[in-house]
């Protein structure tokens, strides 16, 4: 890949890297990584919208059920998977 | 993506998810789900989801409640029931781990064997247990939806 760089752009990629004691395709790739990490970071922090959580409605076979039950429910669930996981079988008498 | 085996602590974050919308656990749980239903047109449980979730079911009592889980939300799951190759593989987990003083418990062996068996990546929350089956030398997949 090759690219066409603003003559502005150049020149402060060429000073960063005098600065930096890289040469200036080193700086390039520099610029262009922390670019890309940001953009991943800006991605994995943004909030999810409202048409997002509404899909959760049909993701989940189980939404409409477990609207309309006690919200205990889930908490029960929850406990009794955990109880199920730690319980140790004892040797018949 | 791979196809994945959902695990009840991830089904219940997408449950919880809803009513969590700040926290970073039930956004990057939603955000996977989402991902995954793009590819694949149903969640995948296994039978021992099922089991747990009925039983909560049982012990809350709620009339009627049993029914309509069985007849109405588990069609809109695939729900992966163990056969003699899982129940093989699974007792083979559980040996090798508690010959090793690693146990994880009957239940998690059994999920592992499954997630295995039928080349799932599985998805968990509890990542206490489930790297030791990797560690045993075993070739299970995880994954946990609450991180990015």
């Amino acid at each position: 890949m090759s690219f066409d760089l603003p003559a502005s752009i150049e020149r402060d990629l060429e000073r960063y890297a005098q600065a930096e004691h890289i040469t200036p395709a080193e700086a390039v790739v520099k610029f262009v990584q922390s670019g890309l990490k940001s953009n991943k970071r800006k991605a994995a922090t943004s909030q999810p919208s409202e048409t997002d959580w509404d899909k959760l409605q049909i993701i989940d076979p189980g939404f409409a059920f477990f609207e309309k039950m006690p919200d205990q429910l889930i908490d029960t669930i929850e406990s009794t998977s955990r109880r199920i996981r730690t319980e140790r079988l004892s040797a018949r008498a | 993506m791979r196809k994945a085996l959902l695990d009840t602590s991830t089904y219940l974050d997408l449950r919880r998810a809803g009513k969590s919308r700040r926290q970073l656990w039930a956004q990057n749980t939603l955000r996977h789900a989402i991902a995954y239903r793009d590819e694949y047109p149903k969640l995948t449980i296994s039978a021992y989801t099922v089991f747990e979730a009925l039983e909560g079911i049982y012990r809350d009592a709620i009339p009627g409640a049993d029914e309509e889980f069985i007849t109405k939300v588990l069609p809109g799951f695939e729900i992966v029931y163990p056969d003699q190759k899982v129940l093989a593989l699974g007792a083979k987990i559980n040996a090798t781990l508690a010959v090793g003083r690693q146990s994880i418990g009957i239940v998690d062996a059994l999920i592992a064997a499954t997630a295995i068996h039928h080349d799932l990546t599985l998805v968990m929350a509890n990542t206490r247990h489930f790297p030791r089956v990797i560690a045993a030398g075993f070739p299970l997949t995880l994954t946990n939806w609450r991180e990015a």
